[in-house]
């Protein structure tokens, strides 16, 4: 129960249990209202003995009140306020009816209860729920601060594991896994603290671990969704406020413009964030400057500068296993900074035997890309029968061996070599652009 | 990758059935990309359409060439080159446009394509030329061939010091024409028209 509704009812007791005679006969939609009040009560019964005792009381009082009027006939029925409700059968003691129908009589019964009683009982109640409620929750977030504290994070995994294996996982009251037989005897409140643990703390790192894809897709949506939500509200509420306060066309424009300034902030640093393929889209859409709103092109504008290149020794590892020698025998030189860096390959320039050269080792994909291109992909795979596979696009096998008709011609690449041999002594302003969009 | 491509292209079938336009074809170039993409992580690929591209065109263009590929030293992930110097066409055209200022007055563009230099005290482009080889080398890739580079934007196209010689690079996306359309009656007139 909220803070308002009890501030409301504590404003309510005073009015109608002091200082004003007689008050009126209070109206249809109050008696619901404290009716419900009366039932939420009802409900932290459970929690607390100190409700339990005060309701019970009252209804003690209230059943004296019944015998005297003689209206157990009418009271068994429970939909007697007119509303159109299905009548609960009410059992004759309370004690055997389901919890259910109890409940709804022990509204009904709240209606003619003293009204400062009732009151008193339903705040109680919400009192209790509210302390129920902070000590159900502080368990488990000391629990994940003191996760939180594991600095390693190897333990936070075994932690994980163990979280999911000991079941019994309940999040939201919705149990998502119940074991038939939990090996451990487990007490009621360890679901209940795992259940936010697991959710909070261990089900990214799981995810990471088990299935990268679908972390990326949560990270993907949780960035695009406050952006459609911020046009939605642009498109439905704030135009139309403007346009009815009889704005000009250019306040409304300017409106727009404000929200693709700021959904283009969004959008970088999702693509920031997340790099990847993502990045490799925003470069493409980066370059329509003639189709998209200039805040998008301006924000995308650093998308370009957003490949840092992959470390000297993980380039050295790659050419050392595909080449079969180290890069010092292989290479004359070979410069450790790249000439030019993007989202799949960063280029070296290098010389072999005084020939200037210029090498472009491949990327190494992130961790999430590598494991869904290889495994389960049907759009990635070349097989004939996938998603990707492009029958107009030539294959290994389709290819024919190189000929000299196909191939550059032997003098032709000498020729060449004599010429970059030559211009390397008259040094020139003249760089190679090898960046690869 | 497979998985963001396919989050993306949802958005964007979403986009396209809630009738939201944005003023370019979104799915139609995601769907390109979805086949594209995966293709350019294979350097042998990408070797391979550069000796046979590279063969053909410099052999049937005079002054455009492209990188030589270094079979021996070269893998699926590593590709080794010859170096090509040269400025990026890109570079020269900014900086023939950014010479006068830019503006959208009517013959600006004309006057700035008249101006470019290779360097700013470096040897004038003739346009006009560089134009005209850049059309052949596609004419001899699209018809004769029938394998193309894909991804011709100016930031790929080198010119060299002297501004004479024209350099293709960056053969990571390549498309082939299929064999009924490479050999089909409609294309072989094209073919023949464009012959001298």
């Amino acid at each position: 129960m909220s803070a308002p509704t009890a501030k409301k009812q504590r404003r309510d007791l005073r009015r109608g249990g002091f200082g004003h005679p007689a008050p009126a006969p209070p109206p249809a939609w109050r008696v619901k209202l404290e009716a419900s009040i009366a039932n939420a009560a009802s409900d932290s019964k459970h929690h607390s003995d100190d409700a339990a005792k005060r309701q019970k009381k009252a209804d003690d009082a209230k059943k004296a009140k019944k015998a005297s009027a003689s209206a157990s006939a009418s009271a068994s029925r429970d939909g007697d306020d007119g509303g159109g409700r299905r009548g609960n059968v009410r059992g004759g003691d309370g004690a055997i009816a389901p919890p259910r129908a109890r409940a709804r009589s022990n509204s009904n019964r709240a209606k003619s209860l003293p009204l400062p009683l009732g009151f008193a009982a339903a705040l109680l109640g919400a009192a209790s729920k509210v302390t129920f409620g902070a000590v159900n929750g502080a368990l488990p977030l000391a629990v994940v601060l003191a996760v939180k504290t594991f600095r390693g994070r190897r333990e936070r995994d075994a932690l994980s594991v163990l979280a999911v294996v000991s079941g019994g996982v309940s999040i939201g009251g919705i149990k998502v896994i119940s074991p038939p037989a939990t090996p451990l005897p487990l007490p009621a409140f360890v679901p209940r603290m795992l259940a936010p643990l697991v959710v909070v703390r261990v089900a990214p790192s799981v995810l990471s671990v088990a299935a990268p894809g679908v972390l990326r897709t949560l990270r993907f949506y949780g960035h695009l969704f406050p952006v459609i939500a911020g046009y939605l509200k642009c498109l439905l509420i704030d135009s139309k406020r403007l346009a009815a306060t009889g704005a000009s066309e250019d306040e409304i424009q300017d409106a727009w413009d404000a929200k693709h300034a700021w959904g283009a902030s969004r959008v970088a640093d999702m693509i920031h964030d997340l790099v990847g393929f993502y990045l490799k889209v925003g470069q493409v859409f980066a370059t329509k400057s003639d189709l998209l709103p200039p805040q998008y092109v301006s924000a995308l504008k650093g998308v370009f500068d957003e490949c840092p290149p992959v470390p000297f020794a993980e380039i050295a590892k790659i050419v050392e296993e595909d080449l079969g020698s180290s890069v010092t025998s292989t290479f004359f030189t070979f410069q450790q900074k790249p000439i030019a860096s993007a989202t799949i390959a960063q280029v070296h320039a290098a010389t072999l035997r005084r020939v200037l050269l210029t090498l472009v080792p491949i990327r190494p994909r992130r961790r999430g890309e590598r494991r869904s291109l290889r495994t389960f992909s049907p759009g990635a795979s070349l097989r004939p029968g996938s998603l990707a596979f492009n029958p107009d696009t030539p294959r290994r096998l389709s290819t024919p061996p190189l000929t000299p008709f196909n191939s550059t011609p032997t003098f032709a690449r000498m020729e060449r070599l004599v010429e970059t041999a030559r211009e390397r002594k008259s040094p020139s302003r003249f760089k190679t652009r090898g960046r690869r969009l | 990758m497979t998985m963001d491509m396919a989050n993306m292209l949802f958005v964007s079938n979403a986009m396209d059935r809630m009738k939201i336009h944005l003023p370019f074809d979104h799915t139609s170039i995601l769907r390109e990309y979805r086949n594209q993409v995966p293709l350019e992580f294979d350097f042998e690929r990408e070797r391979d359409m550069l000796t046979r591209i590279g063969g053909a065109v410099t052999r049937a263009v005079p002054d455009v060439r492209c990188p030589a590929a270094f079979e021996a030293m070269s893998s699926k992930r590593v590709l080794t080159m010859s170096f090509v110097e040269g400025e990026s066409l890109a570079d020269v055209i900014q900086r023939a446009l950014n010479a006068n200022g830019l503006s959208t007055r009517a013959g600006h563009s004309e006057a700035a394509a008249a101006a470019m230099k290779t360097s700013p005290s470096g040897a004038a482009v003739d346009a006009s030329r560089v134009l005209t080889k850049l059309v052949e080398t596609f004419g001899v890739q699209i018809f004769e061939i029938g394998t193309f580079h894909s991804d011709p934007h100016p930031g790929n196209l080198l010119l060299s010091p002297d501004g004479k010689t024209l350099s293709l690079i960056d053969f990571g996306q390549c498309k082939a024409r299929s064999y009924y359309l490479h050999w089909s009656p409609y294309d072989r007139v094209g073919a023949v028209n464009a012959d001298p």
